[in-house]
């Protein structure tokens, strides 16, 4: 079976989407429980959702906090030094995956003229930047 | 009917709530790290959360006031779990960085994504984050070594499951 591409949105639609068209769907026709149930339901399984949804990236894809934790301790007790980490994990794999993953998301379009946000890209960043904002704080080192 | 526009109420003000509890925090444990202040104000705001529950809930007969506070507290755990992730992201996360970058038009071409996001950046503002954090320490000489902690379970943990599903450790890669 051809794997899906990209990771948000294949995530959002089982999850997510899926999930709730079924409910509305029983809702109409095979009204099992009443709609505030329903929505006390939907709520239960949009908290167990997320959790799964945020913890996928973590296995699907490395993450570069955890693989410099393993290399400074496979190391050994001497550690590792800053320029031994930059060399072995490698631009391509860090920005490379990422920008991949950005476009096949729907995130990112990338032209002759160069790269641009769709509109869930848009909303994405400025709901990112107004988070930090909101808590103040500045921007993410990434 | 009242008691389960009540109990919805509560589930979904549990997002605000995580919301106002860590902007407290940020501003009175200011230079902390991000990561550690955050799991504070997760964990702390359980307590203003059940409060509100069983203020909310009250007077209920145990049988029934204990499976709503159940419910309630998974919900909240599962929207804390995620708000970390949320959190964690505006801080650490490469593709918001260069979605951000580039909806600021600090980044236009893919090529230059090197140049704006360097790995030395990178590797640089990780290593100060897992030092803030007590993940990881310096030697006498400045060599950077693994002190044992959450972070590092969490990451053999994962290398563990990838293993388990036939994927490969990007570690060895």
């Amino acid at each position: 079976m051809k794997r899906p591409t990209g990771e948000i949105k294949p995530l959002f639609l089982i999850f997510l989407i899926f999930p709730l068209l079924l409910c509305g769907a029983s809702a109409l026709w095979w009204p099992l429980l009443e709609p505030l149930e329903l929505a006390l339901a939907v709520t239960l399984h949009l908290a167990i959702a997320v959790v799964y949804i945020q913890t996928y990236p973590a296995i699907a894809t490395e993450i570069p906090s955890f693989r410099i934790l393993r290399l400074a301790e496979s190391a050994g007790p001497g550690g590792a030094s800053m320029e031994e980490l930059i060399t072995q994990m490698g631009q391509g794999e860090l920005v490379g995956s990422r920008q991949s993953l950005m476009t096949e998301d729907g995130l990112v379009i990338e032209s002759a003229e160069g790269m641009s946000l769709t509109t869930a890209g848009k909303l994405l960043a400025v709901a990112f930047l107004t988070y930090r904002k909101l808590l103040g704080l500045g921007e993410g080192g990434g | 009917m009242q008691i389960k526009w009540m109990l919805l109420g509560l589930a979904w003000a549990s997002l605000p709530l995580l919301l106002v509890v860590h902007g407290l925090l940020v501003r009175v444990l200011k230079g902390k790290s991000g990561q550690n202040v955050v799991l504070l104000a997760i964990l702390a705001g359980n307590l203003p959360f059940l409060a509100l529950s069983v203020w909310c809930l009250w007077p209920m007969r145990p049988q029934l006031l204990l499976p709503l506070l159940a419910y309630l507290l998974v919900v909240y755990q599962g929207f804390g779990y995620a708000y970390f992730h949320f959190y964690n992201m505006s801080e650490t996360a490469r593709r918001i960085r260069l979605l951000i970058l580039i909806y600021q038009g600090r980044l236009k071409r893919s090529e230059e994504a090197a140049s704006a996001y360097s790995p030395e950046e990178m590797v640089r503002n990780r290593l100060g984050r897992l030092t803030a954090m007590g993940q990881l320490t310096q030697n006498e000489v400045g060599r950077y070594v693994a002190k044992g902690g959450i972070l590092l379970f969490a990451a053999k943990m994962i290398a563990a499951y990838r293993q388990l599903l036939g994927l490969d450790d990007w570690c060895k890669s």
